[in-house]
């Protein structure tokens, strides 16, 4: 159903936007008014369904906005490229590095724990397949940390992570553990193969 | 006290939501924020019991005790 809007209305937008998102709010104010109403208040960046407007004969009225809906899809979608990743990069800190270790360390079984502070690794079983992987934290690199083994023969290895600056180490790993353990399919269709 | 709790893997370590499934409102803001989550890619698994076992989810269910929200992975 489309939004009448009478063209004697005026309308401005207000733009806020966080690390992760951004919302763009219309104010419309009736020309003998003093009062705005948030007419509509899109979500998060690039998952936003703009309503229809109408705005009768008005033609010039109804280009005029869409102008300035396209500039704001263009400016949220600048926040993603630009200022957002900028802005990760500066805060993963000590502090985050040490909670995604914690949350690494009370998902891993008493076994698992014990080989990753004893080496600096911990081995996982393929949920499907039941293969024996190796997953090394010693060099805080996530860069082909994943050995797939045969006995205790590295057969390959296999690199597939998050973005280095989208999470914290200790998150890497435990993200690499949930996958092949909960969703290796995935994870082996996701990562790439690399010699031993 | 019947608390469930959501992790959701951030630049800050993670975020923690928790809910009570009989509150709806709780319930609410954790479907919210895993809709949210899930359109941009992060994959999500339930985590349940000592031996943290688990599945893949692919929709937010509030009986789930842990929920752990993982940004997308790529291959290097």
């Amino acid at each position: 159903m489309p939004i009448l809007i009478p063209n004697t209305w005026v309308w401005t937008t207000s733009q806020v936007a966080t690390t992760t998102s951004a919302t763009t709010t219309i104010y419309w104010l009736a020309a003998n008014s003093t009062a705005t109403t948030a007419w509509y208040t899109p979500t998060t960046i690039g998952t936003n369904p703009w309503p229809v407007y109408w705005f009768g004969d008005d033609q010039e009225m109804q280009q005029r906005v869409e102008r300035r809906l396209e500039t704001n899809a263009r400016w949220r979608q600048r926040q993603l490229e630009v200022a957002a990743p900028a802005i990760i990069r500066h805060r993963i800190d000590d502090t985050a590095k040490q909670r995604a270790r914690e949350l690494l360390l009370e998902h891993l079984t008493p076994e698992q724990r014990t080989m990753f502070e004893l080496q600096g690794w911990f081995i996982v079983w393929g949920g499907r397949t039941k293969t024996k992987y190796r997953i090394r934290g010693n060099r805080e690199s996530v860069v082909g940390n994943v050995d797939v083994m045969s006995d205790d023969r590295v057969t390959h290895r296999l690199c597939g992570h998050c973005a280095p600056d989208q999470v914290p180490f200790g998150d890497q790993l435990l993200a690499q553990k949930l996958m092949i353990e909960l969703d290796e399919h995935e994870f082996l269709r996701i990562a790439n193969r690399h010699p031993a | 006290m019947n608390q469930h709790v959501m992790n959701v893997m951030d630049t800050s370590g993670h975020m923690t939501v928790t809910w009570n499934p009989t509150v709806p409102i709780e319930v609410k803001h954790a479907r919210d924020t895993f809709d949210s989550m899930a359109e941009q890619g992060y994959h999500a698994f339930r985590i349940e019991g000592v031996d943290q076992q688990g599945a893949r989810m692919k929709e937010f269910d509030p009986t789930a005790t842990k929920i752990m929200l993982i940004p997308q992975l790529r291959g290097g």
